[in-house]
């Protein structure tokens, strides 16, 4: 069984991708009416986001399977894309804000997507919290496991009402009204496509790294009882 | 003006993602240390 | 039913424990007014204050005087080594949850039967609303923070950093209900009728429904764990 990852594919296609991607966003994707260049920024963000909601997703299906069957591999797959998931979520409320700033004039605005990953940031973020503070490997499994599923189970709740939240301000900015066309459409979809092959080979790695450390402290530990 | 923000974003995920990275492949570093280590002690306890 | 007699078993002990000395109803009650005297400082002496801020206001003070209480629910077993008991015991774990959420519910409940008096006092000066009306509210975050916060106070007693990681894990899982709850008492606040919190209080409920059947499944997962 390939414990490891052994293979550079996904790097190696990360790697022509992203600056095709790149290249297309700067040099082929039009330049948009109302917001001008800034607007760019959306070819990234957008790809960040659903590949963060990925990441989570992935954590909540591992939990459930360590539930089922204790086998570490899960636990390495749940802290992988857990831990990814918050590196990216962060990316997502750092541009998110950046391109609020000059369109809204504001740095933050309780639009129902940037609230819902700011609190998918704190759900998952106190996961990492909960897995540094226990040593024991099965606990510490077990209780991320629980609380990566809770908390992906949370997500639609948080997005709807955070929809009911707003209504409070009906002046509330309608950030996409921007519509389609094929080439921004295309530019769209060879940035997500970067993205995900990039998520792949940065998962890959994760889970490779989280086993060996695993492996690693298994030796140490029997050669201090021999 | 409204550039900045644009090279501002585009930074902020080339230093996220690519830091991340370099964090990542530091472990592995670290473990390819503790590799040698265990390795060596093997080597003594076999002598 | 067998279930129900344990069920009301357990939380008549808990609740006989608590009644008897009340150190968490006396903690839990006087932090929360502490924190509402606290906040009546920040907002600045002399200011009032409108239903929005009210019900902010007023949910934060709850907030951190039922975690007080909420993180006693599992120590408490754990100091006493009470836990293997009642593993062993015929109880089973889902009677366990439903009891400990039980306890906790009326622990919050009586709080709120000072705070909210107090809130009263010190903010209701140009508040128009009928406490009573806030009565839907109260229950249904109680309840959803009772039957979450079981599930991850039995994690966080299961660590070295209980008190520290309750509120972290704990806070960012309650933020939908919470900003719903918001929501409708700043209505309610307001003197508005019922019917027109109906939008708040459905989601609400659908998260109690949602977050029981989650805790109820995964808690023998985490009782397991120690």
């Amino acid at each position: 069984m390939t414990t490891f990852n052994r293979s550079a594919l996904f790097p190696g296609l990360a790697a022509v991708l992203i600056p095709i991607a790149i290249g297309m966003v700067f040099f082929y994707s039009p330049l948009e009416k109302t917001m001008g260049s800034v607007q760019k920024i959306f070819y990234f963000h957008l790809p960040l986001a659903l590949t963060a909601f990925l990441s989570f997703f992935v954590a909540c299906i591992s939990g459930i399977m360590y539930l089922r069957n204790r086998q570490r591999i899960w636990d390495a797959r749940l802290a992988a894309s857990v831990e990814i998931g918050v590196v990216l979520t962060t990316l997502v409320l750092i541009t998110g804000s950046l391109w609020g700033k000059p369109i809204w004039n504001t740095f933050w605005t309780w639009d129902p997507r940037l609230t819902t990953s700011l609190i998918l940031w704190f759900i998952f973020a106190s996961c990492l919290i909960l897995r540094s503070a226990i040593d024991e490997e099965g606990k510490r499994a077990t209780f991320s496991a629980v609380m990566a599923i809770v908390g992906f189970v949370d997500v639609p709740i948080v997005f709807l009402s955070a929809r009911l939240f707003r209504s409070i301000h009906p002046t509330v900015i309608r950030a996409d009204s921007v519509g389609l066309e094929t080439s921004m459409l295309v530019t769209l979809l060879v940035c997500m496509a970067a993205m995900l092959v990039f998520w792949v080979g940065l998962y890959k790695f994760r889970v490779s790294l989280f086993l060996q450390e695993a492996m690693i402290n298994d030796l140490q530990t029997d050669g201090t009882k021999s | 003006m409204k550039d900045t923000y644009l090279v501002l974003a585009y930074m902020a995920i080339w230093i996220g993602l690519s830091g991340y990275v370099v964090a990542l492949a530091q472990r592995q570093r670290k473990l390819s240390a503790k590799i040698e280590v265990l390795h060596k002690r093997l080597r003594v306890k076999e002598d | 039913m067998k279930s129900l007699r344990q069920i009301r078993f357990l939380c008549g002990k808990d609740l006989r424990i608590e009644l008897r000395k009340k150190e968490s109803l006396v903690s839990m009650a006087f932090f929360g007014v502490l924190i509402l005297v606290m906040l009546n400082i920040a907002n600045g002496v002399g200011k009032q204050i409108d239903a929005e801020a009210g019900a902010g206001i007023l949910w934060v003070a709850i907030l951190f005087s039922s975690v007080l209480g909420l993180g006693r629910v599992f120590a408490r077993e754990k100091e006493n080594g009470c836990v293997a008991a009642l593993l062993i015991s015929p109880v089973s774990s889902g009677e366990i949850f439903v009891a400990k959420a039980l306890v906790n519910f009326s622990l919050m409940l009586l709080a709120e039967l000072v705070l909210v008096p107090i809130f009263f006092v010190l903010f209701g000066a140009r508040l128009s609303g009928d406490p009573l009306a806030l009565l839907p509210i109260l229950v249904l975050v109680n309840f959803g923070f009772s039957t979450t916060g079981t599930l991850v106070s039995a994690i966080s007693a299961g660590t070295r950093r209980n008190e520290v990681l309750l509120p972290i894990l704990l806070f960012p899982l309650l933020l939908p209900l919470m900003t719903l709850a918001v929501k409708a008492t700043a209505l309610a606040l307001a003197a508005k009728p019922l019917a027109d919190l109906r939008g708040q209080l459905e989601p609400m409920a659908a998260f109690c429904v949602v977050f029981a059947a989650a805790g109820y499944l995964l808690f023998p997962f985490v009782l397991r764990e120690d």
